[in-house]
């Protein structure tokens, strides 16, 4: 029959030795696809971590196109407020100043205070509280805080996945020999955990 | 001051790696399922073939051997032992002897008419699961959005819509549209094979119903749903399961035509002895492909679907890293009862919670193992643990507060809808009653008849929009944006458009989606609509080489004999 004509000619063909080396052959085949993939994975961890990044920077510049009309709007009805306008302009042209992630950080921290103090300014006048344009930005603004939490919090979850393939077995042979650096978590600063004081009290 | 530290394990991601394993071990379970099947299937097909067409022997075994016994009575029986008789005896034995040569070579011919068989039908049966895999994948995200009546959100649900953004930024992914379904019962489902496409959609009572964070907990766990893939998988298990309940199926199909076409159903009649042995060998193939794999299928099917709901659970907490929303909003939709009146039972699978009304018929059936649904305490409880727990007033309160409100949005009264009578098969077999928008590529005229010689009630523009029903023959069904109904000659070429049939009526989005270049496609794409895609090639080439080569086969052996 046809197979037993095959079954003979394969015994005759294959001997122990052709076996031995198909086998270490094939072995060395699926232990470099095995490299191969965990490079890539490597590789593409990084690459996520950066796009992550800018994804922070991203809502960043949106929160930041945001401001000018939050000014113009606040400045309609509240003139005289000089020492905040100064200081939320001083701010933004840091921001734009800044280069590379440490200062714009510091550049970022610094906008948030100025933000939030001319955000306490307008709670004294009733009628800019009433003002439907400056309700619409005060939502946008709140919305745009959520987005920069969330893309912070996506960035996290891909240097999470970073530092894990970079620090775990077999991974980290690869790290140390084709230079990944691991990647940072995105931290808050030292202030927030200071307990914050709300008070209702109109400033005079 | 440092950070506040964890007192308590990270939960959450133990539960997400438990609740993937138990998929993956499913899902193994369920193809391990269709291996004896398709053994089981083939054998009896071929047993069956080989017993209508296969070589035949005329010796039996049982005849031979009641030769050989005659044959050695004869020589003890004290016969006079001459020449004569010796000889004789050698004639005889040399019959017999090339009586067993004979059906030998028969029965051998048998076996390998057998195997071959068996090897047919099983190659035909895996390329008909793979057939079946790629007609279930293809009923799109808006066959399923027509289905529940659903209409793109609008400007007053812009609050939804931003949470649903910031979600997706919080994931990675794609935004995913979304509608809202006109129906008073809080319940939202998520639907789209490919996150890039996909869909979210909300009943007007979840909007009304919950709050900010409830919201950004339910549309959590729907983005989750499509972050992990899940409407693929259960396109998988959903035709997997079709696959090992189509005998069933079939059979359960034939014997309802008969109890309705006769006074009592007539089995078809096994006669001889032949017939009662292939039965009674059959009896455990037959007993698994017609009554343990169908129900198995069944409740491995419901048991991937509440994996998959306590998976979402789990990554929506992960996501909103705010698990309480989600359990306020769990609890106010127990009070307030989850059963959407418009939905189909095929596509219950996708919903936030469980939408069928417990049926009377089912009422036997609808304990824990058939629903698609974990149980809403089971879920809460679970989701308690990742936060360290609400406190039980707030979920009687959510409770409360569920029920308060079905009270003022009663729902839709279930009794007057009729429950839409669809066995799975008809998934396959039905067309589409809501039709789909394509554009068409020249213009064109809408007749008032199928027949070219009618009343021209329409023309159509190149470019413009149309909803086309399925019609076999050389006219198209098709409705114009001003419900003008024709037909339209089947030889103009059309081009699928991405769009609700219900979306073309609206100006705006017609403009934008005429718009839309059409310049940047070709020629050769505009017979898209008839065009199939090299999946859909191989499967097809893959069956009719199978189906070819047993015909070749079977005739082979035809001939031969």
């Amino acid at each position: 029959m046809l197979s037993a004509l095959l079954f003979q000619t394969a015994a005759a063909v294959i001997t122990p030795a052709v076996a031995a080396t198909l086998f270490a052959v094939l072995m060395a085949f699926f232990m470099a696809m095995f490299a191969i993939s965990l490079y890539n994975g490597l590789v593409r961890a990084r690459m996520r971590t950066r796009e992550a990044w800018s994804g922070i920077e991203v809502q960043l510049k949106r929160r930041a196109s945001l401001i000018p009309n939050l000014v113009e709007t606040v400045r309609g009805y509240a003139a005289h407020e000089h020492e905040v306008f100064a200081e939320v302009a001083q701010a933004r042209g840091a921001l734009a100043k800044a280069s590379g992630p440490a200062a714009s950080a510091a550049a970022d921290q610094f906008l948030t205070q100025a933000l939030g103090r001319l955000m306490a300014v307008a709670e004294n006048y009733p009628q800019l509280q009433a003002a439907a344009s400056f309700t619409h930005l005060q939502g946008d603004l709140a919305d745009t805080e959520e987005k920069i939490a969330y893309a912070r919090q996506f960035y996290n979850v891909n240097a999470l996945d970073c530092n894990a393939r970079i620090q775990s077995f077999p991974g980290n042979q690869f790290a140390a020999w084709f230079h990944f650096e691991p990647v940072t978590f995105f931290t808050a600063e030292p202030g927030v955990f200071e307990d914050v004081q709300v008070s209702f009290a109109k400033a005079v | 001051m440092s950070p506040p530290s964890v007192s308590q394990p990270v939960l959450v991601y133990d539960r997400i790696a438990q609740n993937r394993r138990k998929t993956v071990i499913l899902v193994a379970l369920a193809i391990a399922l269709t291996v004896p099947f398709i053994g089981a299937v083939s054998f009896g097909v071929s047993e069956f073939l080989v017993a209508q067409f296969g070589p035949r022997t005329d010796i039996g075994r049982t005849r031979e051997n009641a030769m050989r016994r005659a044959l050695s009575r004869r020589r003890e029986s004290g016969r006079p032992d001459t020449e004569f008789t010796r000889e004789l005896d050698n004639q005889l034995e040399a019959e017999t002897w090339k009586m067993r040569v004979q059906r030998e070579k028969d029965e051998e011919a048998i076996a390998r008419f057998r195997m071959q068989m068996m090897t047919v039908v099983a190659g035909g049966f895996t390329a008909l699961l793979g057939l079946l895999f790629w007609t279930v994948a293809s009923s799109s995200t808006s066959k399923v959005l027509t289905m529940c009546g659903a209409r793109p959100a609008g400007a007053s649900e812009n609050e939804a819509r931003r949470i649903l953004e910031n979600l997706s930024i919080g994931a990675g992914l794609p935004t995913p549209k979304l509608y809202v379904i006109n129906s008073p019962t809080p319940n939202a489902f998520a639907a789209g094979t490919d996150p890039s496409h996909s869909v979210v959609a909300v009943t007007q009572g979840l909007l009304t119903l919950l709050e900010y964070r409830e919201l950004e907990g339910v549309l959590a766990h729907e983005l989750s749903h499509i972050g992990n893939h899940d409407t693929r998988l259960n396109t998988v298990v959903a035709a997997l399961a079709l696959f090992l309940r189509l005998p069933y199926l079939l059979v359960k199909r034939r014997i309802d035509e008969h109890t309705q076409n006769q006074y009592h159903y007539v089995p078809v009649r096994r006669r001889g002895w032949f017939r009662l042995m292939f039965t009674v060998v059959m009896l455990p193939a037959i007993v698994y492909v017609f009554v343990v794999a169908p129900i198995l299928a069944t409740l491995i099917r419901s048991a991937i679907s509440r994996s998959r709901e306590f998976l979402a659970d789990a990554d929506a907490a992960l996501l909103s890293r705010n698990p309480e929303g989600l359990v306020r909003a769990l609890a106010k939709i127990a009070g307030a009862g989850s059963v959407v009146a418009v939905s189909n039972p095929v596509i219950a699978h996708l919903y936030f919670a469980d939408p069928q009304a417990p049926g009377i018929a089912m009422g036997l059936f609808r304990g824990s193992l058939l629903a698609t649904h974990p149980p809403i305490e089971k879920r809460i409880a679970r989701l308690m643990e990742f936060n360290g727990g609400v406190p039980g007033a707030a979920i009687e309160q959510a409770v409360h507060e569920g029920k308060e409100f079905t009270r003022f949005h009663p729902p839709v009264a279930i009794e007057t809808l009729e429950p839409i009578k669809q066995d799975e098969i008809s998934v396959l077999t039905a067309g589409n009653p809501m039709g789909r928008v394509y554009r068409v590529l020249s213009a064109t005229s809408l007749y008032d008849r199928p027949d070219v010689r009618s009343f021209i009630v329409a023309r159509v523009p190149a470019g413009g929009l149309l909803v086309v029903f399925d019609d076999p023959g050389r006219f198209r069904q098709v409705l114009t944006p001003d419900q003008t109904f024709g037909y339209m000659p089947a030889s103009v070429k059309i081009q699928k458009v991405d769009m609700l049939p219900g979306e073309i009526h609206d100006p705006a989005a017609r403009a934008a989606a005429e718009s839309a270049a059409v310049a940047a496609q070709s020629v050769a794409q505009s017979a898209a609509a008839r065009r199939l895609s090299p999946a859909q090639v191989l499967i097809a080439t893959a069956l009719g080489v199978t189906v070819f080569a047993g015909i070749f086969i079977v005739m082979m052996k035809f001939g031969g004999n």
